[in-house]
């Protein structure tokens, strides 16, 4: 479990529920988004490049870094922005272009 | 729950790397309608959900695709069909090229030249890949995706004609008519207990979501699988689990033990030795391990960030929030075992079209044995074979009569299965029940404890194996003991169905093998030297219940 959705964010467009490729999170009644068994996530992140409204985040978990830290994504395009906040509130953002090869 | 019925001509069950390229490659060579059915959207299922780093398979300037067979067999200590090896050597540069026309992108140099890492590898941005192949498939017109439907067995009378499912939003019982199926679900995860413990257990490397579907709807049709004792055993990043090659081949890392020793050359560098030599420095005291990372530039430990990005996004939230690799040595660790054609050589048992042993069944990717070091290009290399494959076999075989009746039966049969599970809890009042979960951790640790799991150093032991047989017998029994309310808790019981049926024949394969042939991915306790007489494959074919095994003789090809 890592992903954490923000009920209040969300619009209930159902994006993040089609895309997991787990069938991982459902829709309550009020269509709202939400892991049915959190241990059952892959952090494959995929719902959070779906989302429309940032209101998926994944959340560092204490068994694989004690420090902590949390992260959300800004799509669009061909371009994500990554940003990643550590727990004493320093942010770093990086940004991605699937244009642009790995270089290693 | 409602039936409905699809007719087409080619069913693709799996719409992964493979299954997509061979819907892509079915559409744009032929007329025939072909569905693609999968059990996520194809969008982002299967291994490419969150991208891959490299194109791990590519024949670069100066070398043949022979030395690609020559690589690959020597790594699995010649236990691979080098028949199947060559035919997909031979397409990896085809399928990379065609795959860089549908928008993947590939480093290339200032003369046009794509950057290779090593001999054998292309740098790339593999973030979107799945999304490419999903709007390739899309374009063409006689293609029709079907998502969310989970396929759990077979169609067939003396021949394969399709498969049986549910809809796993929908709710609805769905039988798909074919004249020819190519199944590529992928391999097995989850069968053993994993790194992380229960809250994480999905942090895993390869895909939870693969859970054996494929092997186990073969295995019950009568399928002869191979190889399922070479079991696939990452070494990757402690916690995150994920993959080390863009740091030991990218950055060249090399593995580092706690005394500050490089030891990676002391056991070799197969991919079974390194994972061994990691195995044996921590038992001799000299763990934890590591992959020497310190010393890198700024530029380099930036870069390794994007590049983890777009495969493995949480290492870079780890790194970055804490230390990172320029600062720490990355600790390794060894995974649970895995059952993986695409990286070793376990699956269908297939012929140079990857048809299975079931006629008009063709199998491709990770789901089909023989083959390992297959990779990305690999499975795209074979998806290509099948989609001919099954074009030569749809000409070859005329239109044959089907038994409607056998066939009529065994699909009420499957819906009242399915309708049984869901209705259990009304029917029996107080009769005993188990949360599917529950069985799941027992298989876990049933496999972990006795069949070679990271709980014995992925040893095991002949006892060992009867007693995780006895129990893994039981917990199939169980499976009608289970509570389901709805087709989302049915997909979490065939997916628990299909790792245990896949466990007992591993369980099998393991036993026949009586040598170690790889360390750790198969170390047998009670014979641990290689021997001459398992210079062969090991196959099975499940009969009336009981697997039969059947050693084959190694299948060669010439140098050329
Ligand atoms: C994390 C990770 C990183 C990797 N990195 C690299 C890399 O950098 N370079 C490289 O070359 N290779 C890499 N690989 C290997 C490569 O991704 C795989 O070998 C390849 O994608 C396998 O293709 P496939 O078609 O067999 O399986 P997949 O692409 O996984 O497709 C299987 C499909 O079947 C579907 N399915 C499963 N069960 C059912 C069912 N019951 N009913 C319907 N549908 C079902 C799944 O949803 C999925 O869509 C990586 C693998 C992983 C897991
Ligand atoms: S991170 Fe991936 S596995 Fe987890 S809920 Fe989102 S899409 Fe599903
Ligand atoms: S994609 Fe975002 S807004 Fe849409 S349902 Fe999911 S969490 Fe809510």
């Amino acid at each position: 479990m890592s992903i954490v959705i923000d009920k209040t964010k969300c619009v209930g467009c159902g994006k993040c529920v089609h895309i997991c490729p787990g069938n991982v999170l459902r829709q309550d009644v009020q269509k709202k988004a939400y892991p049915e068994d959190p241990s059952d996530c892959w952090s494959c992140v995929s719902c959070m490049k779906e989302c429309p409204v940032q209101a998926i985040s994944i959340l560092l978990p204490m068994e694989i870094s004690a420090g902590g830290g949390r992260m959300k994504i800004r799509r669009d395009g061909n371009i994500t922005a990554w940003e990643m906040e550590k727990t004493d509130g320093e942010k770093i953002v990086i940004t991605t272009d699937t244009n642009e090869a790995n270089k290693y | 729950m409602e039936k409905k019925i699809v007719d087409t001509d080619v069913l693709i069950i799996g719409g992964g790397t493979a299954g997509c390229y061979a819907g892509i490659k079915l559409g744009e060579s032929s007329d025939l309608n072909i569905a693609v059915v999968d059990k996520a959207a194809i969008k982002r299922s299967g291994c490419l959900a969150a991208g891959v780093n490299a194109l791990n398979a590519y024949i670069t300037e100066g070398h043949k695709p022979i030395d690609y067979v020559r690589y690959a067999s020597n790594d699995a200590n010649g236990i691979v069909r080098e028949d199947l090896l060559l035919d997909i050597s031979e397409r990896l540069n085809h399928v990379t090229e065609d795959m860089e026309k549908r928008g993947l992108t590939i480093l290339k140099d200032k003369n046009g030249k794509y950057v290779s890492r090593g001999w054998r590898n292309l740098k790339i941005n593999g973030e979107n890949i799945k999304p490419i192949l999903e709007a390739e498939l899309r374009k063409q017109k006689n293609v029709t995706v079907y998502e969310h439907i989970n396929i759990t067995d077979l169609r067939y009378d003396n021949r394969i004609k399709g498969a049986y499912g549910f809809g796993i939003q929908d709710g609805c019982y769905y039988v798909f008519r074919a004249k020819a199926v190519l199944v590529a679900t992928g391999g097995a995860a989850g069968i053993y207990r994993p790194n992380n413990p229960e809250r994480m257990a999905h942090q895993m490397w390869y895909s939870p979501f693969n859970t054996g579907a494929g092997y186990s709807m073969g295995i019950l049709a009568g399928a002869e699988m191979t190889t399922f004792e070479m079991r696939f055993i990452a070494l990757r990043c402690k916690d995150t689990i994920a993959p080390t090659g863009t740091l030991a081949q990218g950055v060249g890392a090399k593995q580092l033990n706690s005394e500050g020793e490089i030891y990676e050359e002391k056991y070799g560098l197969t991919t079974s030795q390194r994972l061994w030599g990691t195995v044996v420095e921590n038992l001799e005291g000299r763990g934890p391990c590591y992959l020497k990372t310190t010393g890198i530039d700024a530029q380099k430990e930036k870069d390794l960030y994007h590049a983890y990005l777009n495969m493995a996004p949480l290492q870079t939230l780890k790194w970055v929030t804490s230390k990172g690799p320029a600062t720490e040595d990355v600790e390794i660790e060894g995974t649970e075992p895995y059952i993986v054609g695409g990286h070793t050589a376990s699956g269908y048992w297939v012929d140079r079209e990857r048809m299975t042993t079931l006629p008009g069944l063709f199998a491709a990717g990770d789901v089909a044995g023989g083959a390992p070091q297959k990779y990305v290009t690999g499975a795209l290399a074979e998806g290509e074979i099948a989609a001919e494959g099954i074009l030569h076999y749809l000409q070859e075989n005329e239109y044959r009569k089907s038994n409607e009746e056998h066939l009529i039966k065994q699909s009420e049969e499957k819906q009242k299965e399915y309708e049984k599970h869901l209705s259990a809890d009304a029917a029996e009042e107080g009769a005993i029940r188990y949360e599917v979960k529950e069985l799941e951790i027992a298989m876990q640790k049933i496999m972990d404890e006795y069949a070679g799991g990271i709980r014995t150093n992925y040893r095991y032991t002949a006892h060992g194996l009867d007693t995780a047989d006895q129990k893994i017998r039981e917990l199939i029994g169980m499976l009608d003991r289970t509570r389901n309310k709805d087709t989302y808790d049915l997909l979490k019981l065939y997916e628990l169905r299909e790792r245990l049926i896949v466990s007992h024949v591993l369980i099998a394969h393991l036993r026949a093998r009586k040598e170690t042939r790889w360390h750790g991915f198969q170390e047998n306790a009670d014979h641990p030297e290689i021997l001459e007489e398992y210079n062969c494959y090991i196959n099975s074919v499940l009969e009336e219940d009981e697997i039969k095994i059947q050693k084959r003789d190694l299948i060669k090809v010439e140098n050329r």
